[in-house]
């Protein structure tokens, strides 16, 4: 096999596991441009690559760099006053595109994106996504063993502030 | 720390968050922009790699190019004395013969300062290169005086006999005096337009095997015949011979210029070689490329000598004798006019000078040389090539215009770490010191 085939062969297996991480990290539907940047950028540094981690691992760890960075850029965005780059953020942020869960996960969701990244970062991979903890600490380039204790008192963070504001949580309603 | 009920519960829901699928359209559109790239960087990387390999090539040659002036000397002193005495032994040879043969007044042609100086330059040459044999021969062309002659092989023939037999000793394939006579045959016929375009790389004009340009046949696209002859374009050659020439005159000319005859100098056994097979078109082709037939540095000597005597073949001699008629004594015949000859010069000047040229770096300072050489696979007596064993040689004169010494340089199996391709470069630097030290010599005879 052509090395370059596999990146083919491993969008076709993890592209979603990709745009699903994108995606809720994002907060938006719409990242088709940065999954192909994720494969492209993938594509480019494969020699380099050379089975140093799972696929997955390492295509994970590309998205999030990509995803940060574009998170970046949405905030210098945001920041300018919106009539100046009114047309970009129309483009960019049109409401249709924005992520949309059920009510009750909704809220879950809108809770969990106000507490700080590493939290958000954690919970999206080991919950979310349900990635291992192994594969978490070598995309986060963390110890395991950070992974546990951020989970932990991210989850901790999570329904302190979800009771704080007194929504309580229905298990039941959110997932049926 | 073990978590709460409510944490297990938050963390329940996260895990239910649902999968999320790009649309299939999407996806599709994705791999198609993924292979896209794909090309893009294929593409990109193979430029990569050709930038380092014309980077390497150029590289390489750099490194040739500083390194050949020093190719040849590796500070050698030694052999001047052998070599001087060799040349006393070779002049009380010679002039043992003559007295024999009642020519009392007869002087040996040799110059002492001359044989001397090539004789260094021949064992330099041989410790740097290591060849199986090198032969050098200078002569005045205007007159076909032999001014030096030294030949010396690998297996230490010390036999004074045996240099002078090297020069009358026929070898197939004699290269670049063939292509010389058959630009000037061309041109005296009328039959080469140097600003012609042909179209160079592969001819396939002739039946049987095609005849390539020896960059794998691969050629300089269209160019002009002139930058064919400048580039050493076999297709050139071949082109002109099979639709413009054709085998019988070319086989004329080489007549006329003297192959397939003894040229009559006073060395013992000399060889008539062997005119090339031309009944065939592609054996003519062949030829005005230096294939085929056999000829000895003698007879390649004589017959470029007489382009750069103005179209008049001499005879090469070795005994000149005062007060009688030296010039119609050795003159053979008129071979092409003056004017041909003169065209001829030019154009191997531009060999040397042009910026297309394939003798670049055979040249002098100060002084216009005109020059060709030749790489030739040997062959064994049958004519099956010897893998991977040339003969390379240059034969040359200077001042082009004016010309005042004729060199020949032939260097027979060097052993070089330079592609066969690059190995102008083992004999220019002989080429050079023995054409600039006899030039200069000769000029300051004049001037007394």
């Amino acid at each position: 096999m052509e090395p370059d085939d596999r990146i083919e062969q491993w969008f076709l297996r993890y592209g979603n596991d990709v745009y699903q991480y994108l995606a809720y990290f994002t907060g938006r539907r719409d990242v088709e441009d940065l999954v192909q940047e994720v494969f492209t950028k993938a594509l480019k540094a494969l020699s380099g690559y050379e089975g140093r981690a799972q696929p997955r691992t390492w295509l994970l760890s590309i998205a999030r760099h990509a995803a940060i960075d574009h998170s970046r850029k949405q905030k210098m965005i945001d920041w300018f006053p919106e009539t100046v780059l009114g047309f970009l953020r129309s483009k960019e942020r049109s409401p249709e595109n924005a992520l949309v869960l059920k009510e009750q996960l909704q809220e879950v969701y809108h809770t969990m994106n106000q507490l700080k990244r590493t939290y958000r970062e954690v919970l999206i991979l080991r919950l979310i996504e349900g990635i291992s903890t192994e594969e978490t600490a070598e995309i986060l380039g963390w110890s395991e063993a950070k992974v546990s204790t951020t989970l932990h008192r991210a989850v901790k963070a999570l329904q302190k502030r979800m009771s704080n504001s007194g929504k309580e949580v229905h298990l039941h309603d959110a997932i049926f | 720390m073990t978590p709460s009920f409510e944490e297990k519960q938050v963390s329940s829901l996260l895990q239910s968050f649902p999968t999320l699928r790009m649309e299939e359209e999407k996806q599709r559109e994705v791999i198609q922009q993924l292979r896209r790239e794909k090309e893009l960087l294929k593409k990109r990387r193979g430029r990569a790699a050709y930038r380092y390999v014309i980077g390497g090539v150029a590289a390489l040659l750099g490194m040739l190019w500083f390194a050949s002036p020093f190719l040849p000397s590796p500070s050698t002193l030694a052999p001047a004395h052998s070599g001087g005495q060799s040349t006393q032994a070779a002049r009380a040879d010679v002039n043992g013969q003559p007295a024999e043969a009642g020519k009392e007044a007869a002087v040996l042609t040799i110059d002492a300062q001359i044989q001397t100086s090539i004789e260094q330059t021949i064992a330099k040459t041989f410790d740097a290169v290591h060849p199986e044999r090198m032969t050098v021969i200078v002569s005045d062309p205007g007159t076909g005086e032999i001014l030096a002659i030294g030949s010396r092989s690998k297996n230490g023939a010390t036999d004074d006999a045996e240099r002078f037999a090297a020069a009358g000793k026929a070898q197939p394939n004699p290269g670049a005096a063939y292509q010389i006579v058959t630009l000037a045959a061309a041109i005296q016929e009328g039959k080469f337009d140097p600003r012609e375009i042909y179209e160079s790389g592969t001819y396939k004009g002739i039946p049987g095997e095609p005849i390539k340009d020896f960059n794998n046949g691969i050629g300089w696209g269209k160019i002009t015949f002139l930058e064919g002859f400048l580039r050493s374009s076999n297709v050139a050659f071949a082109k002109l011979v099979h639709e413009r020439l054709h085998g019988d005159t070319l086989r004329e000319y080489f007549e006329r210029f003297g192959f397939g005859r003894e040229t009559g100098m006073e060395a013992a056994n000399e060889e008539a070689g062997k005119l090339p097979n031309m009944d065939e078109p592609r054996q003519a082709a062949l030829a005005a490329t230096g294939l085929g037939g056999a000829a000895t540095p003698l007879q390649q000597m004589a017959a470029v000598g007489a382009i750069a005597n103005g179209g008049k073949l001499m005879q090469p001699h070795l005994y000149k004798q005062a007060g009688t008629d030296e010039h119609n004594r050795y003159m053979v015949r008129q071979v092409v006019s003056e004017e041909t000859a003169r065209k001829v010069r030019d154009i191997l000047e531009s060999v040397v000078a042009g910026e297309r040229g394939s003798g670049i770096g055979l040249g002098l300072p100060n002084v216009t040389v005109a020059a060709k050489h030749s790489v030739v696979e040997k062959t064994d007596p049958k004519g099956k090539a010897l893998d991977g064993k040339y003969t390379v040689s240059v034969i040359g004169f200077a001042p082009s215009d004016q010309p005042k010494v004729l060199v020949y340089v032939e260097i027979d199996e060097p052993q070089s770490e330079l592609p066969v391709v690059g190995w102008k470069k083992v004999v220019a630097p002989p080429f050079q010191e023995v054409l600039g030290n006899s030039l200069q010599h000769v000029q300051q005879l004049q001037k007394r």
